[in-house]
Formats: structure tokens, sequence, C-alpha cells
């Protein structure tokens, strides 16, 4: 015998295969309700108040009074705004952690607008507003992206230093404007209207849209195709011919696009000023909204309201408590991000035990096996029935946009000569790969 | 002339501070950790130097020698434990750095603001308090002591101990990473995880170490911030945030080498205030114009990083393997 004993590691980590959807959102939910655990326990133990009071001072904050429902939307929309936007370039793995940038600069084009052409109709000043800060927002974006893909320079500094630079800008036009002033006064054209009584109607309405839009763009278009490419493996991508070049510059352009919309509606339709600090902290937040939803804009939309709720409820228990004050908020969100963040180990991996403690484990586990089988098998149904219901409705969308995407190519078609109008026929008879390529490309 | 040496005190005061967060973030980043929580790191050592001061200068009879060592001390641990909390999450549980660090820096201000507030609540204005013990020791310097005025000694011997010791931190990084064993083991580890996995290395050792050495800096830096730049002033408005990112910056500019950032810091620092002392070169500016100021040093950063990628020197590139996580059985 050698005296060189050699000891079997505790533990190893191996990376999982593919995991149910259902399996992934009990990961989640457990964490979000450990990271509340943790939130509430920090604050019980900060205002000495007990969990129930707490949870009902916290609901309040988002639901109590009409104001408070409407500010809680607004939060969530403008948050999800942001998510969305950056989503198309983190899937393709470009870190533009420069969404606060290209709000800022949407915005500043947007208040230029509305402090300088004041003399224009408001629908105009809207129309313009909406459109440049779009433009803007995309080329403010496009600048590092393009030095990525000549240059390969680094684009998460890149984007960073961007902040800074329209921080300045806005803070320079801001003293322009104010001159003597010691605030900028509130810009009076050129305000989004209400929709009845809710004034954030536009904005919901908007992001709503650009929630469904992103969701088919990303999964049923052939740029969604491209850009799920690109981020796996800017190789294969290019190996398959495609213009990663190109593909880089005009997803980030849309990132960029998306930043700046937002920026248009917090001066158009929520502030009505600018300030440097417009964007707040959605920049960063939003990024881990939509990294942590693994960039489903559905999964961004629930994010952003748990975290709306999060950051609504500790503010409003601040009002019962003299202990707390207004940056209470960052750290309950922030114990929130941390568990989101922490969980996704244990969708990707899995912690393999050593020989002896898995046999402990194994026979435990039997143990509460026969101790109540029918949870097991109940769990199992249940799981299996979630994965059929989103097979489904995944199944129902996509068959819902073939039929738009072919009914809109006949469309296209009819009007040509008859010679396509037979081609058209075959293009349809043809299942979905080909299908797909032959109508986005003509 | 005057107006030009406080022009150059600002810058090397300011430098400091900036210099501290980027050797802690380039002692990161050669361990191929890209940590973005940087200014929460420097938000918490600084909350964590200060409130510390504060309380122990506000006893009854502080001793000196404590009154310097406790909110070196507890910033270091304060901040080391943020980095700790970093590491977990990125080289254990394997998170994505970027996501990570953002969060850091989110709760970081988090934690910063609500424990100032309650600081300075528990000084009665709310909105400002002032560890004067702490910082009159921090700031004593040789200039005061003997009395001398000349624009050599004011540009030179005016600071604080802190000043100088960075300088030697900045050096020290320098030889542990060029010249020393572990230094090398540490860049083998940014370059390339699997090459120095495969030699022998702890690889999840060395991440931590570094991770959590390069943090405490970082508060080292936040502290030097509030105890000596500011003072010993705590304002519920001050911007931490702002300087950490500069930091961070300043890393790309000294292309990822300590000595470059003892210039470079300074550098930064003089840029960042030009704005101020725009009048040393006969320059009026209107308030809109020293906003535009303000911008140089962000502007000279990207034309360093464009310049560097421009270049492709290999000793310039930042780590190969920045960013990316290590997982042994990824092959």
């Amino acid at each position: 015998m050698s005296n060189t004993k050699t000891r079997e590691p505790l533990l190893h980590i191996t990376r999982k295969g593919a995991t149910s959807f259902l399996f992934r959102s009990t990961v989640r939910l457990i964490a979000i309700a450990f990271a509340f655990l943790l939130a509430f326990a920090f604050l019980a133990a900060v205002t000495k108040m007990d969990f129930a009071t707490l949870w009902n001072h916290m609901v309040d904050g988002s639901t109590m009074a009409k104001t408070s429902k409407l500010a809680f939307w607004k939060e969530t929309m403008l948050l999800l705004l942001v998510a969305i936007a950056l989503t198309p370039a983190f899937k393709m793995k470009f870190w533009n952690i420069g969404a606060q940038g290209q709000i800022l600069i949407g915005a500043l084009i947007t208040s230029t607008l509305m402090h300088d052409a004041s003399s224009l109709a408001d629908p105009v000043i809207i129309v313009l507003s909406f459109v440049l800060s779009i433009i803007v927002g995309g080329l403010w974006a496009a600048i590092p992206a393009i030095f990525k893909v000549r240059l390969n320079a680094n684009e998460t500094l890149f984007t960073l230093m961007m902040n800074y630079i329209a921080v300045k800008l806005v803070a320079s036009a801001i003293d322009t404007w104010k001159g003597k002033a010691s605030a900028l006064a509130p810009f009076t054209s050129g305000r989004l209207p209400a929709i009845g009584t809710n004034k954030y109607g536009i904005l919901i309405f908007v992001v709503v849209v650009l929630m469904v839009g992103m969701y088919l763009y990303l999964k049923h278009t052939k740029h969604g195709y491209e850009i799920s490419v690109v981020g796996e493996s800017l190789r294969t991508a290019n190996y398959a011919g495609m213009n990663t070049k190109w593909i880089i510059i005009r997803t980030v352009f849309l990132s960029g696009a998306l930043c700046g919309l937002c920026g248009f509606f917090y001066v158009a339709g929520v502030d009505y000023v600018i300030s440097t600090t417009t964007s707040g902290s959605y920049g960063f937040t939003a990024i881990i909204v939509s990294w942590a939803a693994t960039f489903n804009p559905f999964g961004m939309f629930i994010l952003a309201m748990i975290m709306t709720f999060m950051s609504k409820g500790t503010t409003n228990i601040g009002n019962f408590a003299e202990n707390l004050n207004q940056y209470t908020a960052y750290i309950t969100v922030g114990i929130l991000l941390f568990f989101l963040i922490g969980c996704e180990f244990f969708i990707q991996y899995k912690i393999v035990f050593n020989q002896k403690i898995q046999v402990k484990f194994d026979k435990f586990s039997e143990k509460v096996h026969n101790a109540i089988p029918w949870w097991f098998s109940f769990w199992k149904k249940v799981a299996d029935g979630v994965d059929f219901a989103i097979g489904k409705v995944q199944a129902f969308f996509s068959k819902l946009l073939e039929t738009m995407k072919t009914k809109l190519v006949a469309l296209f078609k009819k009007k040509d000569t008859g010679a396509q109008i037979s081609e058209n026929a075959q293009v349809e008879n043809v299942p979905n790969v080909e299908d797909k390529e032959g109508s986005t490309n003509e | 002339m005057s107006n030009f040496v406080s022009w150059w005190q600002s810058g090397i005061l300011f430098g400091t501070v900036i210099m501290l967060g980027a050797l802690g973030e380039i002692l990161t980043q050669k361990a191929g950790h890209l940590n973005l929580g940087v200014p929460g790191l420097m938000f918490i050592g600084g909350f964590a130097g200060f409130a510390s001061a504060y309380l122990y200068g506000n006893t009854a009879n502080p001793n000196g020698f404590l009154l310097v060592m406790i909110p070196i001390l507890v910033s270091i641990i304060a901040s080391g434990i943020g980095g700790l909390i970093y590491s977990f999450l990125t080289v254990t549980l394997k998170a994505n750095q970027n996501v990570t660090g953002l969060a850091l820096t989110y709760i970081g201000v988090g934690i910063g603001s609500f424990g100032g507030q309650y600081i300075t609540n528990l000084a009665g204005s709310g909105t400002y308090a002032r560890a004067e013990a702490a910082s009159a020791i921090f700031t004593k310097n040789i200039a005061n002591a003997f009395n001398l005025t000349d624009s050599f000694s004011r540009m030179f011997l005016s600071y604080g101990f802190l000043v100088y010791l960075t300088i030697v931190i900045a050096v020290i990084l320098h030889f542990v990473l060029k010249k020393s064993r572990v230094g090398l083991n540490l860049r083998a580890i940014g370059e390339n995880p699997a090459t120095a996995d495969a030699a022998g290395i702890n690889v999840t050792r060395y991440k931590y170490l570094a991770t959590i050495a390069g943090a405490a800096i970082c508060g080292l830096g936040g502290m030097f911030y509030i105890i000596v730049y500011c003072d010993g002033g705590w304002a519920t408005t001050n911007s931490i945030e702002a300087l950490g990112w500069l930091a961070v910056a300043l890393v790309i500019f000294a292309t990822w080498k300590p000595l470059n950032a003892i210039w470079g810091s300074y550098l930064f620092a003089l840029l960042y205030w030009f704005y101020a002392y725009s009048s040393v070169i006969n320059l009026k500016l209107t308030t809109s114009q020293s906003d535009l100021m303000q911008m140089l040093p962000y502007v000279v950063t990207i034309l360093v990083l464009i310049f560097i990628s421009l270049r492709k020197k290999k000793e310039n590139q930042p780590p190969l393997s920045l960013g990316l996580n290590y997982f042994r059985e990824d092959r």
C-alpha cells in the first residue's frame, strides 16, 4: 500500500442538459421567494414591524390609490421597455451597458424639440421627436458597434464611456436652457396626450406591442435566427455565409433605437423635463431583468412587475418607519437581483455528490418517496401538463405567423405577373424552413 | 501660478481615489474577471470607512493610531465582503460577470447611501455629517508641519500619507504581477485558465483571492475619497459612483499596467478638473462649456480604447479570458 490516499472530492459540478419550463420557473420562483424572505428579514430588523404589517404596506405601495397603481404600471413599463431594447444586443452577446446614454440622447433630442420648436403644432413635435429619438438613439449605439466590428474594440467599456459623454451633453444643454434659473422649467409644448384619464396610455400600449413584437422578432424571423447564431458562435455565423458585421451593427442600432424611444417617453410622456438622472438606474437593472428572463420578453414583463412591486413597496414601507430612507429600495431590489443571478446556477448545472453521500441521499429520497408517493406522480403530471400547454401556445403562435406570412406574400404576388403567382403557390407548399427563407428574402 | 498649484493639488488627490479603484480593478481583471462592481465597492468602502471613523471619532477619547487603522481596516473588510459575494457568484456559481458586477454596483450604492443617511440623521442635519478627527490625522502632512509655503512643497509634500502609500501599492502590484511566481500564475489564469489548471495552479483559489484583494483596494479608494478628499464629510449627494466608472476607464487607459495607472490617474484627474481651473491658460468658460469640458477623460479613454485596438500590440491587450468564466468540464 502506498501512503498517498486518493480522496474522492465531496462533490463535483456538471452541466445539465435541456430543462423543462416548469423546472426553470420553479427554481426562479423559489429564488424570488427567498429574496423576499431575506428582504423582509432586513426590513423587519430595521423597522421592528412584523411580516404581516410589512407585507400589507408593501402591497399598498403598488395598489392602494389610483395614483400608485398608475405609477406602478408606468415604472413597470419603462423598465420593461429598456429590458426589451437591450435584449437583441445581449442575445448576440454584445454587452451594451450604454442604455443610460442612449436613453439620455433620445431624451435630449426630444427636449430640444419641445424647448426650441415650440412654435410648431403639438402633433408635429410629437411625431418629429418620436422619429428623431429613435434614429439618434440607434446611431449613438451604432458608434461602439462599428468600432467593435472593425477593430474589435471592447464594447462593454466603450458603451460605458458613451454614457458619461451623454450625461455631460445633457448637463450642458440644461445649463444653457435654464440660464440663471435654479432649475429647468417643465416643457409645455409637445406633450403626449392621455388616453381617457390614463396619462400613460400610449406608453403602455406601445410597450405591450413591442413586447409581443420582440418575442416574434427573436423567435420567428430570419433576423432573430441570425442574432441567435451570432450569439452562439461568431465563427459558425461566418462560415454559414452570414454578413456578421452588418448583423451586429443592425441589431445594436435596433437596441439603441428602442432605448432612444424610452428617452422620448420619459420626456414627452412622463416627466416633461430632462435631467442628467432621467434614466435613473434603469439602464443597469434592465440588463439584469433581460438576462434573468433568458431574453424572453414575457418573462421580462413578469420580472419587471416583481421588481417594481418590491421597489414601490419598500418605498411605501418607508412612509411608516423613520429608520428607512429613499435608498432602502436599492437594497431590497439588490437582494432580489442577487438571488435571480445566483439561481441561474441551479438551472444550468447539476451538483453530483460522491458515492458515499449519494447513497445516503438516495436512501433518504426513497424513504420520502415511499412516504408520499402520490406527490411525485402528481408533480410529474403537472409538469407534463404545463409543458404540453406551452407547446400548444408556441405552436399556435408559429402557425399564426406562418399564415400571416403566406397571406402577405400572396398579397404582394397578386400584383405581379402571372408567372410569379405560380411560383408563389410553390413557396406555400414547401414546409417551414425553406418557406421562411424564401419569404423573407423577397 | 497659485491657481496652477491648486489645480495640481486637486489633481493629485482626485487621482489617488481613481488610482486605488483602478489598481483593484487591474488585479481583478488580471485574474480574468471584469468586475463592473467597482463603483459599488468604492461606495461600500467609503461608507464603511466613514461610518467607523465618525463613530469612533465621536467616542470620549479616541486614540490617534486607532483612528487611522479602524477606518482603513473596516473599509477593506467591508468591500472585501462585497468582493467575496462577487467571486462566489461568478467563480463558484459561474454567473455572468457583467450582470453580477452591475448588481453589485446597484446594491453597493444602496447600502452606502442607506447607511450614510443613517449617519447624517444621527449627526442631526440629515444631509451632511463630518468625521473631523479622522480626517485631521489622515491629512497631516510635511508641508503643514514645517510651514513650507513654496510651490514645490505645496505640489509634492502637502498630502497625507495615503497618497504616497497608494504609489507604493502600485509599485508593489507591478512587481508582484511582473516578477513573482504568484503574479505569473495569476496572469496565466487571466490569459488561459484551462492551461493554468493543467499546470497544477489552483484556479479557483487565485480567482477568489485576486478578486477579494482587488475589491479591498477599491474600497480603500472609496474611504480615501470620503475621509481625505472630502475632508471627512459625507453628503447624501456624493459622486462616488461616477468616480468608480472613471476608475474602470483608467484600467483601459493604463493598458492593465499598474505603473501606467500612476501617471494615468493624475493625468485623468487633471483633465477632469480642468474645467474648474481653465483660467490657468486664460480660458473663460461658461457653465455649459465647462460641462462639456468634463467629458475629456471619457473621450480620452475612448480614444485610447480605439488606439490599442488599432495597434493590436500584444502587451497592450486585455487578458485573453477577460469576462469569461472558467468551468473545468467545458473543453
